[in-house]
């Protein structure tokens, strides 16, 4: 299957650089870091490995790069067979090396050339040999009827936003664009579901995970975890695009939404089966994933969380509680993940 | 229908997910790993129910749906049974199910005299690891701290006590007489049936203790939450003491 696969890959990527990664040409730029930073891991991580230029230059993101805690969400999917999957915006890839450790042949994608280099040392050194390297922009990635499985975590709320990301900065106020969107962002991310379901064959199964935009967390003032605003989630579009651009001096264009939105988008994108399931208290380390439906918010139940630390969390952790408990308002569950076939 | 219930719980690298079969609502638990350490343990595990099944007529149903290099996956049959849980009166409130557990460990563990080291649980706890079918037929689980022939015989059913009598003491704030009297009797009934080792005899609470001190990587991470070893010295001496005296009689 792998030699397949590289011939596949090869095929719509004909130009691949000495790192042995493919590229289509495009390039951008979304990190946590900035690109000064990259600059300094990029070196320590040619002289002294992945995990020494994590545990150097970025300690504070270890665990995000290396817990298979993050991992948990591919439980959901069924991986009795081996099979191809396409990480999509992919970044360190923690995701691409748990399913190249499930057993898969793993195709990540992403445009930050600096993170992919850091999957590339990574998967040499966990001897990862069936990690599949791609520098694309993931909204025009090229793969048709390819995958079995599709893995958008954390990325679809991104896709609107065209500009170059560094996360720190991103959130800071009065970030000029000169970039302008050809799309509304619901539109873009629908889009980019189709190219999503495109790359699947029949029978393919995307994973998604993405914050509820109804959590409770943002009705108890918690800022907005992509515009950095509070109750931009949940407000109107329109409301929410004129406080960004008041405060920050940018349009809104992270959509994220609620269950029943999110599903819809998914089935417009053309899947058909469908599981919605609720994740606490977040879907990057989750600690519990159930369904979302009735019989599901039975297993709901008190869970242990590191992060839960201020008495404000604390609160929160308390409501949740009795929101999913006693009221069972699913709806203000704080994240989504949805697992669809083609 | 799944659920992921436990994320890397405890100190465990493992993701614990409940399946319901809503056609015939047939409940499975799956164990899961990617880690090495979570791989070890499920292995682990499933070698000491291989040695429990062989000992037992209710036979912990088990199937090895997916194992790699890097990943293993392991789906098991919902036992359907009585779950005891804790209570500030954890020893007393428990005294039945106590019985039960410790004629179960010497029909498991006994019948082998000669041997100087048994198998070991390694947390052989009431509270979550024994399903007790119909409320009467005791089914051990959770057998991740399996290592076969490495603990004196007695020693899963001393941690097993003296755990009960620790989440006692620690939430009602007290020792209770009665509690003790009973643990007593346990010891001499396991005695009696050549489960007890002789170093248990004299300071049973202390060698239990110092067992899982000198043998502490068989807990790996999970050693530092274990009951048993919080445990004070002045506690243990109490402890021993009063038990001591019984034994004795």
């Amino acid at each position: 299957m792998k030699n397949n696969i590289i011939k596949k890959i090869s095929h719509l990527y004909p130009q691949q650089d000495e790192n042995m990664i493919f590229k289509s040409g495009k390039e951008g730029y979304w990190s946590n870091l900035s690109k000064q930073e990259n600059k300094r891991f990029e070196e320590i991580l040619d002289n002294d490995g992945a995990k020494n230029a994590v545990q150097s230059v970025i300690p504070q993101f270890e665990k995000m790069i290396y817990s298979e805690k993050r991992e948990a969400a591919l439980e959901l999917l069924d991986h009795q067979k081996s099979g191809v999957c396409i990480d999509f915006g992919c970044m360190w890839g923690v995701l691409s090396a748990g399913m190249a450790k499930r057993g898969h042949e793993v195709i990540s994608i992403d445009q930050t050339y600096q993170s992919l280099q850091f999957l590339k040392k990574r998967a040499e050194e966990d001897n990862l040999n069936n990690i599949h390297i791609v520098q694309d922009d993931i909204k025009e990635s090229k793969f048709i009827d390819i995958a079995d499985y599709a893995l958008v975590n954390g990325v679809l709320e991104w896709i609107p936003v065209l500009e170059e990301v560094e996360v720190d900065k991103f959130y800071a106020k009065s970030l000029h664009s000169n970039v302008k969107e050809s799309n509304t962002p619901d539109k873009m991310q629908e889009q980019f579901l189709e190219t999503v379901f495109t790359s699947l064959k029949e029978g393919g199964q995307m994973m998604l995970a993405i914050e509820n935009r109804h959590s409770h967390q943002y009705y108890m003032g918690r800022k907005d975890p992509h515009a950095n605003l509070m109750f931009t989630t949940f407000l109107p579009r329109p409301l929410s695009n004129l406080i960004s651009k008041i405060f920050h001096n940018k349009p809104y264009r992270n959509y994220i939404y609620s269950f029943k939105d999110m599903k819809d988008m998914v089935k417009r994108a053309g899947f058909k089966e469908c599981e919605t399931y609720m994740c606490f208290p977040d879907y990057h380390f989750p600690e519990l994933i159930i369904s979302y439906s009735n019989q599901g918010l039975l297993e709901y139940r008190k869970y242990p969380n590191e992060n839960r630390i201020t008495t404000k969390q604390k609160i929160s952790y308390y409501a949740e509680y009795f929101i999913m408990r006693y009221l069972k308002a699913k709806f203000f569950a704080p994240a989504i993940i949805i697992v669809a076939k083609k | 229908m799944i659920s992921l219930l436990k994320n890397h719980q405890h100190y465990s690298k493992i993701y614990f997910i409940e399946e319901v079969d809503r056609s015939n609502n047939k409940k499975h638990f799956i164990k899961s790993s990617s880690s090495l350490d979570g791989i070890t343990d499920i292995s682990t595990e499933l070698k000491g129910i291989i040695w429990y099944n062989s000992k037992v007529n209710n036979k912990i149903n088990y199937e090895i749906c997916i194992q790699k290099e890097n990943y293993i996956k392991v789906k098991y049959l919902e036992i359907q049974g009585v779950v005891p849980i804790l209570t500030k009166k954890t020893y007393r409130s428990n005294i039945r199910y106590i019985e039960i557990v410790i004629d179960h460990y010497c029909a498991v563990w006994g019948g082998d005299e000669e041997k100087v080291k048994v198998p070991l649980h390694g947390d052989f706890s009431l509270l979550g690891n024994i399903i007790f079918m119909n409320d009467e037929i005791p089914v051990v689980i959770d057998w991740e701290h399996f290592k076969l022939n490495s603990a004196p015989i007695g020693f899963d059913a001393m941690y097993f006590l003296f755990e009960l009598l620790w989440f006692e003491m620690s939430q009602a704030n007290d020792i209770c007489e009665k509690s003790l009297s009973h643990l007593k009797r346990m010891l001499l009934k396991l005695k009696s049936a050549n489960c007890l080792n002789e170093i248990f005899l004299n300071r049973p609470l202390e060698a239990t203790k110092e067992f899982m001190l000198n043998n502490n990587s068989y807990w790996g991470s999970q050693f530092d939450k274990m009951p048993i070893i919080f445990f004070r010295k002045e506690e243990i001496y109490f402890i021993d003491k009063e038990i001591n005296i019984n034994i004795e009689i």
